[in-house]
């Protein structure tokens, strides 16, 4: 409703009748005083008083009490009368005591001579207009707000790109003010070039404005503040849009990203060092496998190792390098379940290159989980080991060598110690044979001027033989240890009686005992026939006794026969002499040991050894039990028949 | 005792019956007068008669019982033995060494020529 209304010559009521049609203004009127003087129904819809209630009443009963006690009532009428116009937003009271926010105009109405008649009010309900505005305020408060606490820099601009707004971090990126930047082309406030380049790099700004979507700034853009300090930044720039879509600029986001870049570049680094260090590990095969067992990734040890170029083998299972029966005996899996269960599996083991040959290798599996704790592969790390697994067997093979070798010297110098012992004896029946040989021919000569003494020479001459034979049996000892050394004894079974045998050689040793002050006692039992070579047998009690009489002078030695019901004869000879140290039992069946110190007794230290063989060529055994100081008992067992030869070939044998 | 003093006695030491025989028959021979030890330990019992003392000792060296360096070991520390002279008898090698070792008068090699074995008597001992 406009003055104009007025003018054009309408009638009051008509005006009035109009009025009253209208719902969505309150229009009324009001007399100098302010008392309401008209009511439409807009009035009666915004302010809930009918036309009746209200006509007369005084228009500040729509003011809140605070507003009545402050005269805006009286404020108001009183500045339209002077201005003839006045406009106010604010609460009102509606009839029912809530408020409503208004948007009034009262106008003054006068007559031609200026004299004040009264107001007209109009009045308009804005409270969801108002309740809307609110919120845009608050919102854009707290945007600013946000803006302005928020930790990355901010700037924003309006459609053309001229800044409007920069946050305090902004400012302080950039070196401009709010102040300052507002107003002023993005581009002089953020300028922005390429690290590596150098070059201008593009205001992301000015592509949203184009295309109107969210860009992120290139990597590698670095920031030229206003004093020309650079850092590295990382933005995102979005459009801004209004409700209807329409773009009102751009809202431009970023950050400092120095320390993180440092950070960054650090950990590049360090895992560019580690790549590098292992992709050039030579001497161990690293490499990753994915959960499947799957290869991954192959440095050059593993290349080196077994063969295999990256490109051939990444994405083969792991298995492709071990061997075809383990894969069979399904070991790879077994390998990575305990991996997966133990976190680790290490093993040696063999493992295949690529051109079949193996390689012996030390295998470490690690179990491989990401920050949630799922298994997200394996590192498998081989070593090969074959040239230290080749060197440990040199190693062995040397040292076994050494001990051969060391075998082989202690075996020379058994023999020294046995030639000079074989020396020493022959020379003492030497000494007494040439002894022997010049006192007789001495005696002849003398002989040939003298008187014949026969009987004389005759007695010589046959300790000279005994001599001889004495010679020659040793001879024979010798030649029987190289045939024993070789391997080879012959024997001669026939049957024959053991008892006999052993009367016969103790029958000779009584005068060799006799002289060492010893008597031989012979024992025997049961029934001691068998089938054995006599000559060796005979040989094997003379060296038991020989050594009974060397090693227990003066004292009783035992030889006792049995044929046993079991089928073996044993016998056996003790003396009660020195005996022999427990320590010295295991070695006195070798070839020219004794238990004796070489220098207190004589002899070839063949005895023991030459029985043993004759025993075991029988398929005997002779055992020793001795206590030293009380005497050793030597016990022979032979069983009866040591083959299974034919009786008529035993007969034969027996006849020869 | 004094070479001048000594007699023919030649005490032999030897464990080898033959060996010890074959020395008897050459000393008997060439009329000495042996005395005979199978070990050191007989032949220090035979020479302690005073009236047996012998002018010179064949001794051999490996022996059971008690061998030539037990002997001479037992021999030099007994004054009134000490003084009678040693000649080894020995197979080793190293006969001259051993006789120094045994601070011995003389040695003989086995096997042994009659006429060393006279030599080395006549060199101690006047025959009867």
């Amino acid at each position: 409703m406009s003055e104009g209304g007025w003018r054009s010559g309408q009638t009051r009521h008509e005006a009035l009748a109009l009025l009253d049609g209208v719902r969505d203004y309150a229009i009324f009127m009001l007399d100098a005083e302010g008392r309401v003087q008209s009511w439409n129904a807009g009035a009666e819809a915004i302010k809930q008083y009918r036309a009746a209630e209200i006509i007369g009443e005084h228009f500040s009963r729509f003011y809140s009490a605070e507003d009545v006690a402050a005269g805006r009532p009286a404020r108001l009428l009183n500045a339209a009368a002077t201005e003839g116009r006045v406009e106010d937003e604010g609460w009102r009271v509606r009839k029912d005591g809530t408020r409503f926010w208004a948007v009034v105009v009262i106008t003054a109405i006068k007559d031609e001579r200026g004299q004040l008649l009264g107001f007209t009010k109009v009045t308009r309900d804005l409270t969801a207009r108002k309740a809307a505005e609110d919120a845009v305020r608050r919102s854009e408060e707290s945007l600013a707000a946000t803006l302005y606490s928020i930790g990355d820099a901010v700037i924003t601009t309006d459609e053309h790109g001229l800044v409007t707004r920069l946050n305090p971090v902004a400012e302080r990126l950039t070196g401009w003010s709010q102040s300052e930047a507002v107003g002023k082309p993005v581009d002089s406030i953020f300028v922005i070039v390429n690290e590596h380049t150098r070059r201008p790099a593009l205001n992301p700004v000015h592509r949203v404005l184009k295309e109107g979507i969210v860009v992120g700034l290139a990597n590698h853009t670095v920031l030229i503040a206003r004093d020309g300090s650079e850092r590295p930044i990382a933005d995102t720039c979005a459009p801004i849009r209004d409700t209807s879509g329409r773009d009102l600029g751009t809202v431009l986001v970023f950050r400092d990203v120095s320390a993180e870049r440092r950070a960054e570049e650090a950990l590049r680094q360090s895992e560019e060092r580690l790549r590098l260090m292992i992709a050039s590990v030579q001497d161990y095969a690293i490499f990753m496998l994915d959960a499947g067992g799957r290869i991954t990734s192959w440095n050059a040890g593993a290349e080196r190792m077994t063969g295999y170029r990256a490109e051939e083998i990444v994405g083969s299972h792991f298995s492709r390098l071990v061997p075809p029966e383990d894969v069979q005996a399904g070991k790879p899996a077994r390998e990575l379940q305990t991996a997966v269960a133990d976190g680790r599996y290490e093993e040696e083991g063999w493992r295949v290159r690529k051109d079949g040959k193996r390689f012996w290798a030390n295998v470490v599996i690690s179990r491989v989980r990401n920050d949630a704790g799922e298994l997200i592969g394996f590192t498998k790390v081989t070593r090969d080991m074959t040239e230290r697994r080749r060197a440990e067997q040199a190693e062995r093979d040397a040292s076994v060598e050494r001990l051969r070798s060391a075998a082989a010297e202690a075996a020379v110098r058994q023999r020294d110690v046995f030639l000079s012992v074989a020396a020493h004896e022959l020379r003492t029946p030497l000494t007494a044979l040439l002894l022997k040989l010049e006192g007789l021919e001495r005696l002849l000569r003398q002989e040939a001027f003298a008187e014949p003494r026969p009987g004389k020479a005759e007695s010589r001459l046959r300790d000279a033989l005994r001599q001889t034979h004495r010679l020659g049996e040793l001879v024979e000892r010798l030649l029987d240890v190289s045939r024993l050394a070789a391997g080879q004894l012959e024997l001669r079974p026939a049957r024959l009686e053991l008892e006999a045998v052993a009367r016969a050689v103790v029958a000779d040793f009584q005068e060799k005992a006799k002289e060492a002050h010893s008597e031989v006692r012979m024992a025997a039992s049961g029934d001691s026939s068998g089938c054995w070579d006599r000559g060796r047998l005979e040989q094997v009690l003379s060296n038991l006794l020989a050594n009974a009489v060397k090693y227990g002078k003066g004292q009783p030695i035992d030889v006792i026969v049995e044929g046993r019901s079991d089928g073996d004869v044993r016998f056996a000879v003790t003396d009660r002499g020195i005996g022999i140290a427990r320590s010295d039992l295991d070695r006195i069946f070798e070839a020219f040991e004794r238990a004796a110190p070489v220098e207190h007794f004589s002899g070839l230290g063949l005895g023991l050894y030459i029985c043993r063989r004759i025993v075991d060529a029988h398929g005997g055994r002779i055992d020793v039990t001795s206590q030293p100081g009380q005497g050793t008992t030597v016990a022979v067992t032979l069983p009866r028949a040591w083959l299974h030869a034919s009786d008529e070939a035993l007969t034969e044998e027996a006849r020869s | 005792m004094s070479p001048g003093r000594c007699d023919k006695r030649v005490l032999v030491v030897e464990d080898d019956r033959d060996v010890r025989d074959s020395i008897l028959e050459v000393l008997e021979d060439n009329e000495y007068e042996p005395l005979i030890a199978s070990n050191g330990m007989e032949a220090l019992e035979k020479l302690r008669n005073p009236d047996q003392r012998p002018c010179l000792i064949l001794l051999d060296v490996m022996m059971p019982v008690m061998d030539g360096w037990s002997f001479r070991a037992v021999q030099s520390e007994d004054a009134e033995l000490s003084s009678i002279p040693v000649v080894v008898l020995t197979a080793h090698a190293s006969a001259a060494q051993t006789a120094r070792d045994m601070r011995a008068a003389g040695f003989l090699r086995k096997p042994v020529e009659l006429d060393d074995l006279l030599a080395a008597v006549q060199r101690h001992c006047e025959p009867r």
